[in-house]
């Protein structure tokens, strides 16, 4: 830390080294951009047409726009300017409403190049961009694009094993159109809808098949690995030399979804609910309740069953059980009259249970 | 008749036995519509192996019927005034009792095992869908009617098949197939809108809604019936039931 100074706030002390404060710096940034933005009439309609349309662009307009615009800028640092127009040239991921599921285990859909390369288009000459994906880590070695005479390169998924020895060529379109970029709207439209997913989308990783299919010979755009972060970048190559004529940088790195094990997810319901809890205690405060009322009622009424017998023995049988109905002691009382009344059952009876043992009688 | 209780005791005993007593061919009825499973969500406990809901209906069917059959036999005693009639009529209501106790308490509590979070019909979803085993056909049979019918995907959003392991996964390539093609938003002769947009996930060509909220709205519905009307009927026979044991001691 500088001497002297300690006591100063931070913007004080840029202020007193002669450098910008930061206010400043961010406010020329912010100017810068304005400028740019609204540099030209025709520039702005354009922007603004692209934001409704939905398109994910943060640059600001097209290429065509800023080219013009850039030597107007004035009393910017140089560094500022590099990093403005470095957030702005990147291939960017689509926007999430096209594509919920985005990046996907093995794919990764990105936005067409839409006006990004008017400023480097010639008329008459016929283009198209080429879409290079390199795995991030790849990064360190050589990231150029160009063969020795000048010409795109070529290389296959398989030669660069999956982008990770250095960029493949994954895919390659026409240019886009800048002057009819597509309307999110109309992709709600059945009719017009793939050919807006088509126009506005390109999906890295789309072909499952290209990789054995011993007949292809296009660029092959086989499916990512997961997990991994990937770089991307668009390349405005002429369509009769090959040459490289424009670039974009390349992409942040966007990774691939990784899966989580399903046999991972606890299936354990948590705490219980309170209509469970309510209903069990509840339940069972009742139930005892019930149980005890009905041991209770049981025990007095064998207690008064037995208070009674000791007076009375008739009556208070009477009591326990009913006396619609002839009770127990009444059957008992009947039954010797009854056999009594009738020696003739009573006999065959004991007879029966003499003759039992020696030979049952036949036909009895 | 004296000894035999008031006689006000005695119609409001009568009383709470009619009620009951339509209360429990009430829940009976109710019982063979959770057992009939007009959801049709069956499969979804039954490969758990938590499908104690139906088990709760079962029970209830029985003890519905019961409580009916013990109100009617209750009703003619206590008009009797016969006082081992009353007590049988007790004992009996008192199984009764219990057997609804647990047939209340088992549904409620297998309902929260089943849908108080979604993560067990997620799990189920993933390891059983598109199975070639009998539970997995019966369960892809069920998701794939859910999907289509409600208009919904995956439990609780789509990307529950992207984001996890599942055997639909190791069967069907993601940038084919990222999801069932039933998730796929179809016009009214069912034919999928738009291939590609749904592959891709677009808002107007995939289902977002999950399907948890059907599975949990039909579970919620059965368990309902079971649990909180046995619950209410249970509520109003206890004072019932207090009051005959009342009445018994003082016949």
């Amino acid at each position: 830390m500088t001497r002297g100074l300690e006591t100063e706030p931070y913007e004080g002390r840029l202020r007193d080294l002669g450098m910008f404060s930061l206010r400043k710096r961010r406010l020329e940034e912010v100017q810068a951009v304005t400028e740019r933005r609204e540099g030209s009439d025709s520039c702005r309609q354009q922007r603004i047409g692209l934001e409704t349309m939905g398109l994910n662009y943060r640059r600001e307009v097209s290429r065509q726009c800023c080219n013009q615009e850039k030597s107007t800028h004035i009393g910017i640092p140089k560094s500022n300017r590099a990093r403005i127009s470095d957030d702005t040239l990147r291939p960017q991921i689509a926007n999430p409403k096209f594509a919920t599921n985005n990046p996907t285990l093995t794919t990764v859909t990105l936005e067409k190049p839409f006006c990004e390369f008017d400023g480097s288009m010639l008329k008459g000459a016929s283009y198209e961009v080429y879409l290079y994906v390199m795995v991030d880590s790849a990064m360190t070695s050589s990231s150029s694009l160009m063969d020795t005479d000048d010409k795109a390169l070529r290389a296959t998924f398989q030669q660069t094993s999956g982008g990770q020895l250095g960029a493949y060529k994954a895919a390659s379109f026409d240019v886009p159109n800048c002057m009819s970029p597509p309307k999110l709207s109309d992709a709600a439209d059945v009719a017009k809808a793939p050919a807006v997913l088509a126009q506005y989308l390109i999906r890295v990783g789309d072909d499952s098949a290209c990789l054995y299919d011993p007949n292809f010979l296009e660029a092959c755009n086989p499916p990512l690995s997961e997990d991994t972060s990937y770089r991307f970048k668009f390349v405005l190559v002429d369509k009769t030399s090959g040459a490289m004529k424009d670039q974009t940088l390349w992409s942040d790195p966007i990774k691939t979804n990784k899966l989580k094990q399903s046999s991972s997810i606890d299936t354990w319901p948590g705490r219980r609910s309170g209509g469970m809890i309510v209903i069990t205690s509840v339940l069972s405060v009742l139930m005892s309740v019930l149980v005890a009322a009905f041991l209770t009622a049981a025990l007095l009424a064998v207690l008064a069953w037995g208070r009674d017998y000791h007076l009375d023995g008739v009556s208070s049988k009477r009591r326990l059980f009913s006396d619609g109905y002839p009770s127990l002691k009444g059957i008992q009382e009947r039954l010797p009259m009854q056999l009594g009344v009738n020696p003739k059952l009573s006999n065959m009876l004991t007879q029966d249970e003499h003759k039992k043992p020696l030979s049952p009688t036949p036909g009895y | 008749m004296a000894e035999k209780g008031s006689p006000f005791v005695m119609g409001l005993l009568v009383m709470g036995n009619v009620v009951i007593m339509l209360a429990g061919l009430a829940l009976y009825a109710e019982s063979v519509w959770v057992t009939a499973d007009p959801y049709k969500v069956y499969p979804i406990m039954g490969v758990s192996g938590k499908d104690d809901v139906y088990a709760g209906a079962w029970i209830s069917i029985f003890t519905g019927f019961a409580f009916f059959c013990v109100c009617v036999f209750g009703i003619i005693s206590l008009v009797q005034g016969n006082r081992l009639m009353v007590l049988l009529y007790l004992v009996l209501i008192l199984v009764v009792y219990m057997f609804e106790c647990a047939s209340c308490i088992t549904s409620y509590t297998h309902r929260d095992f089943v849908v108080s979070n979604s993560n067990l019909v997620k799990k189920q979803m993933l390891t059983f869908y598109s199975a070639d085993t009998y539970q997995g056909r019966e369960l892809t049979r069920m998701w794939d009617r859910f999907m289509m019918e409600q208009q919904c995907c995956g439990t609780t959003h789509p990307l529950d098949w992207v984001n996890f392991t599942s055997v639909f996964r190791s069967r069907y390539p993601e940038v084919v197939a990222p999801w069932p093609f039933y998730c796929c938003k179809r016009d009214p002769n069912f034919i999928i809108i738009n291939e590609e947009g749904c592959r891709l996930g677009h808002v107007d060509y995939i289902n977002t809604k999950g399907c948890f909220e059907h599975i949990k709205h039909a579970v919620d519905s059965y368990a309902w019936g079971v649990s909180w009307f046995g619950f209410a009927i249970l509520m109003l026979t206890c004072p019932v039931v207090l009051l005959a044991i009342y009445h018994y001691t003082t016949m």
